[in-house]
């Protein structure tokens, strides 16, 4: 792994955040079970980037119901434009989360080495973003 | 005594029941504010009545017929109504079941109904409340085991002492079962940080020999649980329970040195509140008795007597003279089986569910038992796992929470599969599982079981938990993956009674 990943993930785990210490061990994952740590760490992050910046109370809306990614993409911008369709594409009701979590996706997919790492960047720029946002 | 006037009841129930129903009919009508009377003249007459009203399956009516007249009072609880709704769940096919349910459901009022318990020792204390029921009523409680009401009992006459606990305490605390987030935000908001640890501190030390004490601090933990905040609370719940362990400390060693099996359910006081049990209670509380039901086996001889003692106490089974741990093991595997369906279940099916049963117990151990040196474990929970599920997966990945999301997913994947071959329609896990049901592969209590521990969708699951990032675990939580496992067999289990139906 690369030495300025390390040093900003230990940068990250060294703050307090509301995400916990993000694991080494998925980023040096290369199989296709390492998604079933980004993607919900993807949404915690996301979700908690819209809290820091709206102020809402994490995890319920005022319905009670729990946020989701997709119910949060629907109505904000994360990061920049380009970042939210991404994110947008990866959460989206056919998108590769839901068909890893409700199905068999990847198991045998050649494209999966891109979309893992297209999936672990998005995840450091959250974390730098929400980093930054949180210092604030 | 008057008759109840619903001719449907009358056609199914025996004029035995009826006449219990009959008494039990009287009580609700006779006072709607006191439910906890109802409700526990209902227990004990349950009890009193034994086999008449168990034996037979028809009883099920009778036994939602009183259920369905707590819930019709609107003053009732949603936790409270939620958790009658699960006792009704289950068909009462056997006393030792149900028995344990009538428990559960006393701990939970001790533990849940904080406005029963605080009523409780306001009529002990100051009204001139019907002696006689208020006695039965406490005999009732005491003999469960349930300890609060029990302490109350033993400090009746001590009124001005519950008094100021009450006016202190309970005057701030005293919450309704679900109105919990206002106790959690007075804690939050009166209460600094620091302040709070010296109060809950004061709280202990005020009468270090009044257990009262400890249960109103029991009451925050509580809540703190519930409301999932655990972790931010740690080093607070950490002291508390330190405190408790204080607390229970002489009470405890009064009770063991000397004594012999028989005062097992004393001995489950000291050890229900140890933290590790507390620890455990937020992971899992509903699937508490389960767990340690299951967890019963013959390699575990050597584990300390208290610990025995809670397992057997919780699971309601005697291991007194004359019966071993592998008498008991043996019988609640075969128990299962032979309740779960009536079809022979291939023994292979046995002698996985009684090896679930050891990695049960040896997480259940590990769970428990911090100081313990068990470092083989991790490795033979990997392999039981990649040999049940016929997968290769490495020790870290398994202990993740990624790991923990992978075997769900695997779990949903094959539930979908066993339907496929039943439906040609696609469904929803819940309705799956419900088709599953309804066609006799899984019963009532299988059903519930994986459904609520992973996939009800009340948003709070296993599942939804984890796959949208609000859990997220550096090492996972091992009770998490016994409901996993759990499920697994339940699953295969179901799979095996479909390829007998074909």
């Amino acid at each position: 792994m690369n030495s300025k990943v390390i040093n900003f993930i230990n940068e990250f785990n060294s703050e307090s955040t509301n995400i916990g210490e993000v694991d080494y061990y998925f980023w040096l994952m290369k199989s296709y079970e390492a998604l079933y740590y980004f993607y919900p760490l993807l949404e915690r992050l996301l979700i908690n980037i819209v809290a820091l910046e709206s102020r809402w109370t994490i995890e319920v809306d005022s319905q009670r119901r729990l946020k989701t990614a997709n119910s949060v993409l629907n109505d904000n911008i994360i990061v920049n434009e380009k970042v939210t369709n991404k994110l947008k594409k990866i959460f989206g009701e056919n998108g590769p989360r839901n068909l890893l979590l409700h199905g068999n996706a990847f198991k045998n997919d050649e494209n999966l080495s891109r979309h893992l790492i297209e999936v672990k960047c998005l995840t450091l720029e959250l974390m730098h973003h929400y980093l930054r946002e949180s210092r604030h | 005594m008057k008759r109840i006037p619903n001719p449907l009841i009358e056609d199914i129930v025996s004029d035995v029941d009826l006449m219990i129903l009959s008494y039990i009919n009287e009580y609700f009508s006779r006072d709607t504010h006191n439910r906890e009377f109802v409700f526990c003249y209902f227990l004990k007459l349950l009890r009193k009545a034994g086999v008449d009203l168990y034996n037979d399956l028809e009883n099920k009516f009778l036994i939602n017929f009183f259920i369905s007249n707590i819930l019709s009072r609107s003053n009732v609880g949603e936790e409270f109504k939620k958790e009658l709704r699960r006792l009704s769940y289950f068909e009462p096919q056997n006393i030792s079941k149900y028995d344990t349910y009538c428990r559960e459901m006393l701990v939970y009022i001790v533990e849940n109904e904080y406005e029963v318990c605080a009523n409780l020792i306001y009529e002990i204390t100051k009204k001139n409340y019907d002696s006689d029921l208020l006695e039965e009523y406490l005999t009732l409680l005491v003999d469960d085991d349930c300890g609060i009401l029990q302490y109350a009992k033993i400090d009746k006459n001590i009124k001005s002492r519950i008094d100021e606990y009450v006016e202190e305490f309970f005057q701030h605390l005293y919450i309704k079962s679900d109105d919990l987030v206002e106790l959690y935000t007075y804690l939050q908001e009166h209460i600094q940080q620091d302040d709070k640890i010296n109060r809950i501190n004061e709280v202990c030390k005020y009468d270090s020999d009044n257990v009262l004490a400890s249960v109103i601090v029991d009451k925050i933990i509580i809540v703190l649980i519930k409301l999932k905040q655990f972790e931010e609370d740690e080093v607070v719940l950490l002291l508390i329970c330190k405190k408790i362990e204080e607390l229970k400390h002489n009470r405890a060693q009064e009770i063991t040195s000397g004594k012999s099996l028989d005062k097992m359910s004393s001995i489950r006081h000291e050890v229900e509140i140890r933290p590790e049990f507390i620890e455990l209670a937020k992971e899992a509380t509903v699937d508490l008795v389960n767990l340690v039901h299951m967890s019963l086996i013959p390699k575990y001889k050597e584990v300390p007597i208290s610990q025995l003692s809670m397992i057997a106490s919780y699971s309601s089974i005697d291991i007194g003279t004359g019966l071993t741990i592998e008498n008991v093991i043996d019988n609640a595997a075969k128990t299962y089986f032979e309740n779960s369906s009536s079809i022979t279940i291939n023994l292979h099916y046995l002698e996985m569910y009684k090896s679930m049963c050891q990695l049960a117990l040896q997480i259940f151990i590990k769970s428990t038992m911090i100081n313990n040196d068990i470092d083989k474990l991790d490795g033979m929970i990997v392999d039981c796992i990649n040999d049940c599920m016929n997968i290769k997966l490495n020790e870290y990945f398994v202990f993740s929470m990624a790991g923990c999301l992978f075997l769900i997913n695997q779990l949903e994947n094959k539930i979908l599969r066993i339907h496929e071959t039943i439906s040609d329609t696609k469904k929803e896990i819940f309705y799956v599982l419900v088709d599953l049901k309804e066609n006799n592969y899984l019963t009532d209590d299988e059903f519930f079981y994986i459904n609520y521990t992973i996939f009800d969708e009340n948003g709070l699951n296993l599942r939804n938990n984890l796959a949208h990032g609000n859990v997220m675990f550096q090492k996972g939580k091992l009770i998490h993956f016994y409901s996993v496992f759990l499920c697994w067999i339940l699953i295969m289990v179901c799979e095996e009674r479909r390829d007998l139906n074909e």
